[in-house]
């Protein structure tokens, strides 16, 4: 019976997604619930960093190496799109590996400062390379992705055609299939142990260094895969875009959300989203409210939103049982 | 021999913790270490369970060379250990502690993880009946779905047993087992301990309480200053002149 009810939840929910085009008909507002499940994506991986107890301030570098990675290969060596999505989350898992096996050992906050150089490192390299990279213009006209046909049909994407919302929408589901499955399994329980106490779990056999290397690959392929539609949807990257500013936006989001879930992640992405616009006028002072925010939500409720919710659920069924 | 230390040594700095200490372990039955604080008791245990690397000396476990290998490995190749602090998954419940520790047994991959098939289901019940029946052996019974948090000290140090068998362990390594407890505590303890004993288990313990030591052990290891200073039967040792003058005091005999 509950199985049938969230199956049917999932339908609807589903379908409700798949008519969004439907209502939401200004461009402006398309690009910004686009943005929003980009960044759902992001945040869900950097959640998922984070599970095991590591900060990666590099997330937002993932995404520009996957950004890059694809123009590049796509403008210079004419290959197709879709061949450069995959080889873009390929190379950001390779970077991932590189820097993770090495710097994955340290402990306290040590990662997390080589995080941040390696973000640092990426915008200088990028800036400072104007022949190959652009430099700090970017690289602007990339091609959008060529058209696709499954028998008689032919799917095309011109310049913000309705379809990248689509196609987004695939990457969604696809990467919160992989969230959900990985926090609901044994792997995310593995991963909460490690957080919780690393010495302990390596006491009962748990290979810690292998959990926060895995999280940390799978974490920044996505972010990758991200820059690679990004670059080809936008049309213009530049390195301004993947800045440590960004992924601290992104730490924010996970943050405010709370650790202990996906469903944190995108609810502290949709908060922060929607604070955003409010505040527009006053972008100035966006980094001000992002500040308040944090504050409050550290002083109310340290495990996040979700968590916050979650308890209040659980009080309020003892409070049922106890009644009854 | 299931257990051969061979001149283990460990320096921190300039400073010996564990100096040119052997000793052997049959396989089956109980043995102590004792020594006053700081005599280089649960730095033999950091050095056998992997947690430090020795300075020198060697580790051979069912006559393998296991010296250096990584704590997750040593786990892996049966040697279990419970923590004297009583270390636990603080913000989980019973259960979920008892899920974690069978991770060993498990043998879980990141594909059982995404593609959820009906083996990988089957063995997530299998593991949770076994969990039951742990958390049953262990007096735990009916407190499943405890907060770890809200458990006293005894039956904290009882889901550190618990935890520590789930890795099915051929040497387990017991930090204090009744350390802290009170009488009614340490007895259960004491009773647990002799049953996996009796299951054949080989259990090497480090324990203050001397009247449980005694009670329990076959063959006892005196360390001082990081090195052994005596090793025999609880007779023996409760005889020799170096271990009165080191740690037992000169009323101990009389008492």
């Amino acid at each position: 019976m509950r199985k049938w009810s969230r199956l049917v939840g999932y339908v609807v929910l589903i379908g409700l997604l798949l008519i969004v085009p439907q209502f939401v008909r200004d461009p402006r507002w398309m690009h910004l619930v686009i943005m929003t499940g980009l960044y759902i994506i992001l945040a869900g991986g950097l959640r998922l960093i984070m599970s095991t107890g590591q900060v990666s301030f590099a997330h937002a570098a993932f995404w520009g190496i996957g950004a890059y990675t694809s123009t590049l290969l796509v403008m210079r060596l004419g290959v197709s799109f879709w061949i450069a999505l995959p080889l873009s989350g390929l190379v950001g898992a390779i970077v991932a590996s590189l820097i993770g096996y090495p710097c994955l050992r340290l402990k306290g906050p040590y990662f997390f400062l080589v995080t941040m150089v390696v973000g640092e490192i990426l915008r200088l390299f990028l800036t400072n390379s104007v022949d190959f990279f652009g430099g700090d213009a970017g690289i602007s006209s990339i091609p959008s992705p060529n058209r696709i046909r499954i028998g008689n049909w032919a799917i095309a994407f011109p310049y913000r055609s309705v379809n990248y919302y689509y196609l987004m929408l695939v990457g969604l589901f696809v990467s919160l299939f992989v969230y959900y499955r990985l926090e609901r399994s044994r792997f995310g329980m593995i991963c909460s142990g490690v957080r919780a106490d690393g010495s302990l779990s390596e006491s009962l056999g748990v290979n810690v260094m292998k959990y926060k290397l895995t999280a940390f690959v799978v974490g920044s392929l996505l972010a990758s895969l991200v820059g690679s539609f990004f670059a080809h949807y936008t049309t213009f990257i530049s390195p301004g875009f993947f800045t440590f500013n960004e992924s601290t936006i992104m730490l924010i989001m996970v943050v405010i959300g709370g650790l202990e879930s996906t469903t944190g992640a995108i609810i502290g992405v949709i908060l922060i989203t929607v604070l955003t616009e409010l505040t527009r006028e006053f972008s100035k002072y966006e980094i001000i409210v992002y500040g308040a925010a944090l504050v409050l939500v550290f002083r109310f409720a340290p495990g996040g939103i979700f968590d916050l919710y979650r308890k209040f659920i659980s009080r309020l069924r003892s409070h049922r049982a106890s009644v009854a | 021999m299931l257990l051969e230390v061979r001149g283990l040594t460990k320096y921190f700095g300039g400073l010996a913790a564990v100096r040119e200490v052997d000793f052997d372990a049959k396989s089956g039955g109980i043995m102590g270490i004792i020594g006053p604080n700081g005599a280089g008791k649960t730095t033999v245990f950091n050095l056998m369970t992997g947690v430090h690397t020795p300075s020198s000396g060697k580790i051979i476990f069912k006559g393998e060379d296991i010296t250096g290998c990584k704590p997750n490995m040593a786990a892996s190749k049966g040697i279990a250990r419970a923590f004297q602090q009583a270390t636990l998954f603080n913000n989980k419940t019973v259960l979920d502690n008892m899920l974690m520790a069978f991770y060993l047994e498990s043998k879980f991959k990141l594909r059982d993880a995404i593609f959820e098939t009906s083996s990988v289901r089957e063995r997530e019940e299998e593991i949770k009946r076994k969990a039951y029946e742990v958390i049953e052996f262990v007096g735990l019974g009916g407190m499943a779905e405890k907060p770890v948090k809200s458990l006293p000290h005894g039956h904290r140090k009882c889901l550190g047993l618990a935890m520590a068998l789930a890795v099915s362990p051929e040497l387990l390594l017991l930090d204090e087992p009744v350390g802290g407890m009170n009488t009614a505590e340490t007895t259960n303890m004491m009773k647990l301990i002799k049953m996996l004993e009796e299951r054949g288990m080989t259990i090497l313990l480090v324990e203050h309480n001397l009247r449980a030591v005694m009670n329990l052990c076959k063959r006892i290891v005196v360390l001082n200053f990081g090195r052994k200073i005596a090793e025999g039967s609880p007779e023996e040792i409760r005889n020799d002149k170096s271990v009165i003058e080191a740690y037992l005091g000169a009323d101990f005999r009389a008492a």
